[in-house]
């Protein structure tokens, strides 16, 4: 079993007195495609500062590809590149030029993989970069992360402010990015429904600490919305995994979570009532597990 | 695959479970005989548009159920099995769609002669549709 990309125990890290991220723990294996998801101020950009070794924990141990990020030697920063929100290109160049620049410092760094990708999506290699679109400006950026052929890649919302087309096509690149290397990514983004396009593993952040980490399947077969039709007397029915109840005048529905179909099915019988189940998009579970988190 | 693939990422249905029923319309279908080559995790990953985890899950279920079989370094291939088993397996994939009828139908407090009345009617249009000769 191959040794997690990613390894953060207990992380704490405070601004001016505030924590942004505290008992932080997250463990990332390799070749996974891992969406950080959380509401703003949760703490995720300082989890990916964190990650990239821009900042050092206050408490707690970070651990990227075995090694501390923070005080890492050129030769792992060479494997692990870093895309921030609203990353800024020099607006007077042209990506012919970046290249130029960022190619010697990678030893991996692949021209071919580079110049395909640009010409895939639209991205001219002489148009200065002020000449570009938002969400070209925005693909340029990844596109430059990605030519190092690193193994771990780091994006900070990288959704954000684009338009839907741009979006998928920028999910594209990162599909594309793990079909042609062993590449672990880490994202961070509010978009759910990105987020059950393109990942394999989810964690979610509430008040700088992960409150949930799991494969995306696991997530979305754990946690339902169950209703029992037919049910006499709702009033002290106890449904087992239950995160919120609503009861009606003979029926009880609730989002469940980590409980068995049996437990359920035994309870319908019991109640003598009938049982359905459905599943629910990561956005609604994602605001089910934080509206119960809430103290 | 020669199929228009669609599949919905925030339904409750997990994608590698959409993606391998696909696949197993497709062979019910006939789009892909015993001993023909199924694409490999990397290509169905590209064409599917999913990513590599889901792309081998689904080849993974398809193994598991018996449609299909491994030869190493050379590819996943449809076995004979899946398609002699193929009433069967469209019988069952057919019941999904069937629920959601039968369901409807219930709440509307339909019988099931005027459920199946509507059913037949869809599937004779169906069926006449495909056998019209074209221009």
């Amino acid at each position: 079993m191959k040794e997690p990309v990613l390894q953060i125990e207990k992380a704490s890290k405070k601004f001016g007195g505030v924590a942004a991220v505290e008992d932080f723990s997250l463990n990332v294996a390799s070749g996974s495609i891992y969406a950080l998801i959380g509401r703003n101020g949760a703490g995720k950009t300082t989890a990916l500062h964190l990650m990239s070794g821009l900042l050092k924990p206050d408490e707690g141990t970070v651990r990227v590809l075995g090694t501390n990020p923070f005080n890492a030697p050129p030769e792992h920063r060479q494997r692990v590149t870093f895309v921030a929100e609203n990353q800024i290109l020099p607006v007077n160049a042209n990506l012919g030029q970046l290249a130029k620049f960022c190619a010697p410092l990678y030893p991996r760094w692949d021209h071919i993989w580079f110049g395909t990708m640009l010409a895939r999506f639209g991205v001219g290699l002489d148009i200065d970069i002020k000449h570009l679109s938002q969400g070209q400006q925005r693909q340029a950026a990844i596109i430059l992360a990605m030519a190092p052929k690193p193994e771990l890649l780091l994006l900070d919302e990288p959704a954000s402010t684009l338009d839907p087309i741009a979006r998928r096509e920028m999910m594209e690149l990162v599909l594309a990015l793990t079909r042609e290397w062993e590449c672990t990514v880490i994202f961070s983004t509010h978009i759910l429904s990105d987020v059950e396009r393109i990942a394999s593993h989810v964690g979610f952040v509430t008040n700088g600490k992960v409150t949930l980490s799991s494969s995306l399947d696991e997530v979305k077969e754990n946690v339902r919305l169950v209703r029992f039709n037919g049910v006499k007397n709702s009033d002290n029915i106890q449904i087992p995994g239950a995160i919120r109840v609503e009861k009606g005048t003979n029926s009880i529905a609730a989002v469940v979570r980590d409980v068995k179909e049996e437990e359920l099915l035994a309870l319908a019988a019991k109640l003598g009532a009938s049982y359905s189940a459905e599943y629910l998009p990561l956005e609604d579970i994602f605001i089910e597990i934080q509206k119960g988190c809430r103290v | 695959m020669g199929v228009l693939l669609h599949l919905n990422p925030t339904s409750g249905t997990p994608l590698y479970r959409q993606l391998a029923n696909s696949l197993q319309q497709a062979i019910a279908a006939g789009d892909f005989k015993p001993g023909d080559r199924l694409p490999s995790v990397r290509e169905l990953a590209r064409t599917a548009g999913v990513n590599m985890l889901t792309a081998a899950k689904a080849l993974q279920s398809l193994e598991t159920e018996g449609l299909t079989e491994t030869r190493r370094g050379v590819g996943v291939f449809v076995s004979v099995r899946a398609v002699e088993e193929s009433l069967e397996r469209k019988q069952e994939l057919l019941k999904d769609s069937a629920s959601q009828v039968a369901a409807q139908a219930v709440n509307f407090g339909l019988t099931e002669g005027q459920t199946l009345f509507v059913v037949l009617n869809e599937y004779r249009r169906f069926q006449n549709e495909r056998t019209r000769p074209t221009n």
